[in-house]
């Protein structure tokens, strides 16, 4: 299956080795592929050499696509699954017991009523802990399901849910402050909410 | 689902909760729309990554790819195959022929 990001042709191309193709492969994706690779690991070096690695990986394995999902999805999968490779080697993709628990304060650098603004939002995403940052992006910035994110990681979907859950409320206490009022109950029911919907 | 009725409830009467809400809704959104934006990308990108991937792989293997791939290689052995396949019949025929006693044929 093609899709909006590359089209069949190219694709085929690609699979009968081609090197112009995957030239064009290249040029085509790989604003998108170095900004998740940057968003996943926090630093623009760092995301180049995960960018070459995925790269690798997508002309070694190119002829095993099969087109079940899009082309997409599987060029994402396979850098976020470089990028989390490329965290572990560096020990910076911890359990959970050894997350820590400080929250980068950004509340007070910015307008109180004020739209949370971008800049903000990149600051503190890269000062949660590894495995969260990825959690929270691949989950709520690049669609992936907390199933799919669990086969990625090798951990549980509950695993997936509980640091999907900490990596939100850790960037709402960063972005908004930690709550002083409200009841604890609510707060820990939001997430199942959210995800159902007011609807569900 | 009366839970579900009564957790809307409360937060419909409790200003810190919905506010909590309206929060935890903001993030997910905010970082959702950094799915939608591109961070600037090195323009030497592309030809890192190519100078990469080619010193990765050995120079045969790309040749290999597209000799398998070239559909005159797949003309050419399903010519070959097909000519092997009626040489085969071929022996196969004779060697019967052959084999028959010369009784049959001089009755």
């Amino acid at each position: 299956m093609a899709d909006a990001m590359i089209g069949r042709d190219l694709l085929e191309r690609c699979r009968r080795g081609e090197r112009e193709a995957f030239v064009e492969l290249v040029d085509g994706t790989y604003r998108q592929v170095y900004t998740l690779a940057v968003r996943l690991v926090g630093d623009r070096h760092e995301a180049e050499d995960v960018a070459q690695e995925a790269y690798l990986r997508v002309h070694r394995s190119l002829r095993t696509f099969r087109g079940d999902s899009s082309f997409q999805t599987w060029l994402y999968r396979i850098v976020a699954n470089t990028a989390m490779t490329h965290l572990r080697k560096r020990g910076r993709f911890g359990d959970l017991a050894d997350e820590p628990e400080t929250v980068l304060r950004l509340a007070d650098s910015r307008p109180p009523e004020g739209e949370v603004d971008t800049d903000h939002v990149r600051v503190a995403l890269n000062a949660l802990p590894d495995a969260q940052r990825v959690i929270l992006l691949m989950k709520d910035a690049y669609g992936f399901s907390c199933r799919e994110i669990a086969d990625e990681m090798g951990v549980s979907e509950g695993a997936v849910k509980v640091r999907l859950h900490r990596a939100r409320r850790r960037l709402k206490d960063s972005l908004y402050g930690q709550a002083q009022g409200g009841h604890r109950q609510v707060r820990d029911r939001l997430p199942e909410y959210v995800e159902r919907g007011p609807d569900g | 689902m009366d839970e579900m009725t009564d957790f809307e409830v409360h937060l419909a009467t409790c200003r810190d909760c919905a506010d909590e809400l309206a929060r935890y809704r903001e993030v997910v959104s905010a970082v959702g729309a950094l799915g939608h934006t591109l961070e600037p990308a090195p323009v030497d990108l592309p030809d890192r990554v190519l100078a990469h991937v080619l010193e990765a792989e050995p120079r045969w293997i790309g040749r290999a790819r597209r000799v398998i791939h070239d559909r005159r290689v797949h003309v050419a052995a399903a010519s070959l195959g097909g000519a092997l396949l009626g040489a085969g019949a071929m022996v196969i025929l004779w060697r019967r022929t052959a084999r028959r006693p010369a009784a049959v044929w001089t009755a």
